[in-house]
């Protein structure tokens, strides 16, 4: 099988070799115009100054579920955080409502689902719907990091959320808190880890290694907010101690510290102004600051 | 230059004509051969699927397909089919291959020690799991990455027939009692086979549950990657290539993205505007990946426009061809199996050479400022030349950079293909020499 190439074979290599080139000079450009666009779109994420308080409301609670709270948080704290709201039907599609202010780097964003049941079969589907929500909000929003707080089942969203759909490299999470979690369900005994619990520690090497997380608990008498026990709300240390940077766990006792009043409870209010909002530029009191060392 | 060329490979062609000749390298090669075809359709597969059905894929971001092309998101399942079947499980071809030709060589039946290689191939790749489901097979022994394994395995299965055997020739005219009686000649060898695989099977699960082997393979790879020492960077490059010729599993052969050294740098650029003066500017990503694998591993793309403009072989002019598309975007396997490039000692030098000489006038193009080291997101396939382009957020002198080094990669590897293409035409021209008989035996 000697066979040399004749000069139309190599001839016909050659083309080829000049297509190759002509096909590779061709995407040039493209090539350019995708990665000049890229990188603005990452550099204006990475250089927004936005940090959004996300918030998911508990089992049959709808998207209007924090309102009283976010009025509380605004007359306490004299700003104005917009409210936005966003609703996932159960045909995946996501609804929006609210606007963001102008120069409002602190919004409050709420998702609700319209399938709004407990159940941890629920709460995983939950925990999609609003990885669906997440993705749109952070379409929509150039921010690269924000504040989680959950309700009740909100707050297992969220463990859920964090454990098999967060993989944002130009996002993250600063500081969660969840509200009267029940990790357990409404299981007292930390000895018997109900599936979903069990589930969360199998996976909880997965949980945002830089964030803080606060677990809030309300208690009645000494073991129950009413609906939620105590117990089954510590069991969050299962799950989030040892994996995030700082675990902090806070029980909330009288007045509203009923299960579904803890929202608008004043203790918890104070607690989310303190430990999720970001601290308020103090541009003033620089300026004073300034001048006193002027002078001095 | 050109005559001390010459006399050198004049020199060289003997001894490694004879090293051709051995049993062992033409059941290698006929083996390879056999696994071209698959691996050609598989690698089409593939970069079908990971450049344009991917959404990190080169042509699905840089034109947008996922926005405007229907039913994007199912239109990779048929792909992801085609290449997990062929590609990635051409092992057990090789397997049957190594079996066969080795049989065949031994007078042995040569169909059955095949087909009993495969299945050996099979039960080691075989992972037993707690569950009573079906175990599932690795992949990695499957794949392009387990050929050598492949190859030992048909080896060995194909040295059982040898031994246990009993030698015989294909009855001319089939009657049902000598086929039978040739079937049961091979029944020891592969009784013995399987037995010898089950045992390597149950051996090397418990070497991996007794060593965690899986996590200290894994522990390895991830301070490879993420080392950003220039010597280390270059160490761990020249082991992968060196481990890559040989068909195995090198610490650099898989693209990790977000390695802390990458979004250190990244994080970096973003927050300064700028990719210079980033704290880790000589990593597997900002060298190895950006400059050192133009048509994957090895720098194939240059060896294939070494055979564009100076092969005399048509055999490699046909192989460049189909492979050129394929390597353009880093693949390369139809190159690696179709020549062969794998296991060849003759390409040994250049496949390790020109990364590294790559990778050296990157890091000296780095050092000196002529330009920022690769930072920002390359998409999946992108083709070998534009990868520090994209990279660097389009800078002109890294496009420059990436044309000169295949430039330089394709000088490196001429002499050694016109070696190869030497010894291949004196093996054609002593077949020839033999005469008539033996040469129809060879084809």
């Amino acid at each position: 099988m000697l066979k040399n190439p004749s000069g139309s074979r190599r001839l016909r290599s050659l083309i080829v070799l000049a297509l190759g080139i002509l096909f590779l000079g061709l995407l040039i450009g493209p090539s350019y115009r995708w990665t000049r666009a890229n990188v603005t779109s990452m550099t204006g994420r990475h250089d927004s100054p936005m940090s959004p308080i996300i918030m998911i409301p508990g089992s049959s609670a709808s998207q209007n579920r924090f309102d009283t709270l976010v009025t509380q948080l605004n007359k306490a704290d004299k700003r104005k955080h917009s409210l936005i709201k966003l609703t996932v039907k159960k045909n995946d599609r996501v609804t929006m409502t609210g606007t963001l202010r102008p120069r409002d780097n602190e919004p409050v964003i709420v998702v609700g689902f319209e399938n709004n049941k407990d159940g941890y079969d629920n709460i995983k589907k939950q925990a999609r719907w609003f990885s669906l929500a997440f993705k749109q909000l952070t379409s929509k929003y150039q921010f690269n990091n924000f504040k989680a707080i959950g309700h009740s089942n909100g707050g297992l969203i969220y463990t859920y959320f964090f454990e098999h759909y967060f993989n944002r490299t130009d996002i993250k999470v600063k500081r969660i808190m969840t509200i009267g979690s029940p990790y357990n369900f409404s299981e007292a005994n930390l000895d018997h880890k109900t599936q979903m619990l069990a589930d969360f520690i199998k996976y909880r090497d997965k949980l945002p290694k830089n964030a803080t997380v606060y677990s809030v608990a309300g208690t009645e008498n000494y073991d129950t907010d009413g609906l939620v026990p105590a117990r089954s709300v510590e069991a969050g240390k299962y799950v989030y101690q040892g994996q995030v940077k700082h675990y902090t766990e806070i029980t909330v006792t009288g007045n509203n510290a009923q299960h579904s009043s803890l929202p608008q409870n004043q203790q918890i209010v104070t607690l989310i102004r303190q430990y999720v909002l970001d601290k308020k530029p103090k541009r003033s009191r620089t300026l004073i600051n300034n001048t006193t060392t002027n002078s001095e | 230059m050109g005559i001390s060329e010459q006399r050198v490979i004049q020199r060289m062609v003997p001894t490694l004509l004879r090293l051709r000749k051995t049993n062992f390298y033409r059941v290698i090669q006929r083996t390879l051969m056999l696994t071209f075809p698959f691996i050609l359709i598989g690698t089409f597969s593939q970069i079908i699927q990971s450049t344009v059905l991917t959404k990190q894929g080169f042509f699905a971001s840089v034109f947008h397909l996922s926005k405007w092309v229907p039913y994007y998101k199912y239109l990779h399942y048929p792909f992801d089919n085609l290449t997990n079947l062929t590609l990635n499980s051409v092992a057990v071809i090789a397997a049957y291959g190594a079996a066969k030709y080795l049989a065949k060589l031994h007078n042995r039946d040569e169909q059955l020690a095949g087909l009993t290689g495969a299945v050996a191939l099979l039960i080691m790749a075989y992972q037993y799991t707690n569950q009573a489901q079906l175990g599932i097979f690795n992949a990695l022994m499957l794949g392009t990455n387990g050929l050598t394994g492949a190859l030992i395995t048909g080896g060995v299965t194909g040295l059982c027939f040898k031994w246990f055997g009993k030698p015989g020739d294909e009855p001319q005219a089939p009657h049902t009692t000598q086929i039978l009686q040739r079937t049961f000649g091979s029944l020891l060898p592969m009784l013995i086979v399987f037995l010898l695989a089950v045992v390597a099977s149950l051996g090397m699960h418990w070497l991996m549950v007794a060593s965690y082997s899986e996590e200290t393979w894994e522990a390895f790879q991830k301070f490879a990657t993420t080392s950003h020492s220039v010597w280390l960077t270059f160490g761990i490059a020249i082991l992968t290539l060196f481990l890559e010729i040989f068909g195995l599993f090198g610490p650099y052969q898989q693209l990790t993205s977000n390695t802390p050294a990458m979004n250190t740098n990244l994080n970096y650029a973003l927050a300064h505007h700028s990719a210079y003066n980033v704290p880790y500017p000589f990593t597997a990503d900002t060298l190895y990946h950006a400059f050192g694998t133009f048509g994957g591993t090895g720098m194939l793309l240059a060896l294939v426009i070494a055979i564009f403009i100076s092969s005399n072989n048509h055999n490699y002019h046909v192989v460049a061809r189909w492979g050129l598309l394929p390597a353009l975007f880093n693949s390369n396997g139809p190159i690696l199996t179709g020549l062969p490039v794998l296991y060849n000692p003759i390409y040994l030098i250049p496949f390790i050479l020109a990364p590294v000489v790559n990778m050296g006038i990157a890091a000296m193009a780095i050092a000196f400022h002529w330009m920022p080291p690769v930072v920002y997101p390359v998409p999946i396939g992108t083709p070998g030349p534009l990868i520090a382009f994209i990279g660097t957020n389009g800078n002109v002198v890294a496009l420059l950079l990436g044309v000169v080094c295949l430039i330089i990669s394709t000088a490196i590897y001429l002499p050694f293909m016109h070696l190869a293409e030497a010894i291949v035409n004196a093996a054609q021209v002593e077949v020839a020499r033999k005469g008539g008989n033996d040469h129809a035996k060879e084809s």
